[in-house]
């Protein structure tokens, strides 16, 4: 799992990855955008889909090819780098100058592009331009999926430095977030940062609650309950009979608890 | 996944060892289909239409389908990984074994 881009298939879970790769990958247009920036964004995002599209269907020719040339496991990568599309993105952020329109855009550029030079330019950008704004915080919510260009170095000095300069909790809180989630979803990671990761997520999950993902609490949660080592803590619920269980119910025995889905 | 699962509940079917699901499925039918088809043979929490997003997947932060947790028969959590470490579980079944003689 060290590298979250490659994706490793056995023959029988191929069909089911290949439908799900045609089947996501709706790009989700930003609310609060101005009726003329919504209409840019939308052009812009349906070049993008067409961009993505084209690699998806090499990237599947080619596992293709390397299944029927008798491979067990295909190994793909999906792309997820599409600078000439950032390019056009920086591009209208520029036509929406100074106004939070701006933020969308180049957030949406910083995550397309790999050369780490031009996310560092969108990225100064938007501390420059946007530091008032209380909309920086999809800037950064967006710092962790940064760290494959900038590095967690570069990532993390951008957080401090919003955390520093931003007049609004809520952006503030989205920054701490920003930094405990680079350390806390690196599993198994047992390195001094963990306690401050904690910490940084318990004070992101104070100062801004709303603006936070669903899934800030459990990540608090798995950090703090569920790590290796740790004695599980009980679940309620019913099963699909409606009959109430708990897992203390199995207690004194070895539980393999299975998280699945039948899709 | 589903063989193998379905041959550990029968292998360890005396054994201190329980096969606990947390179900995503967003509808009932779905499940059961599921259960039908595949021969499914353990108990699953169903979290309802909230699916991927139910309370349960929600709170302990699964992001990634299946995870598999490995809790001992002390209640200790000893693994937490999108596959089944089988060594690991016959070891664990062993411990169980162990201390109930």
């Amino acid at each position: 799992m060290k590298n979250r881009t490659s994706l490793v298939l056995t023959m029988l879970s191929f069909a089911c990855v290949s439908s799900c790769l045609h089947a996501q990958r709706r790009i989700a247009i930003p609310e609060h955008l101005s009726p003329e920036a919504k209409k840019e964004y939308e052009r812009l995002a349906s070049e993008l889909q067409e961009a993505q599209a084209e690699s998806r269907k090499k990237m599947m020719e080619n596992a293709r090819k390397a299944r029927t040339g008798g491979a067990r496991t295909i190994s793909i990568r999906m792309q997820r780098s599409f600078p000439k599309v950032a390019d056009e993105f920086v591009k209208q952020a520029g036509s929406f100058a100074k106004s939070d329109d701006a933020i969308a855009f180049l957030v949406q550029a910083s995550r397309l592009d790999d050369r780490k030079e031009s996310v560092q330019k969108i990225m100064a950008k938007l501390l420059a331009d946007h530091i008032e704004s209380k909309r920086l915080a999809d800037a950064a919510l967006g710092l962790p999926a940064l760290a494959r260009t900038l590095g967690n170095d570069g990532v993390n000095a951008i957080a401090a430095k919003i955390i520093e300069k931003s007049p609004h909790k809520s952006v503030q809180g989205a920054a701490f977030y920003a930094r405990s989630t680079l350390v806390l979803d690196r599993r198994g990671n047992k390195s001094e940062g963990r306690e401050r990761a904690i910490a940084d997520l318990r004070r992101a999950l104070k100062l801004a609650p709303d603006v936070l993902p669903a899934r800030a609490k459990g990540q608090l949660y798995e950090a703090e309950k569920l790590q290796v080592g740790m004695v599980a803590p009980n679940i309620v619920g019913k099963d699909i009979d409606d009959v109430d269980f708990e897992l203390s119910d199995y207690k004194g025995k070895v539980i393999m608890l299975d998280f699945w889905g039948d899709w | 996944m589903y063989p193998h699962e379905r041959s550990l509940v029968k292998k360890h079917a005396a054994a201190p060892f329980a096969l606990i699901g947390v179900n995503s499925d967003k509808t009932k039918e779905r499940v059961r289909q599921a259960i039908e088809k595949n021969g499914i043979n353990w108990r699953s929490f169903w979290q309802g239409p909230a699916g991927t997003r139910g309370e349960i997947s929600t709170r302990w932060n699964v992001r990634g389908w299946p995870t598999v947790v490995l809790i001992d028969h002390k209640g200790v959590i000893r693994a937490r990984a999108h596959s089944l470490d089988d060594d690991l579980l016959e070891r664990l079944i062993n411990e169980a074994k162990a201390a109930r003689n």
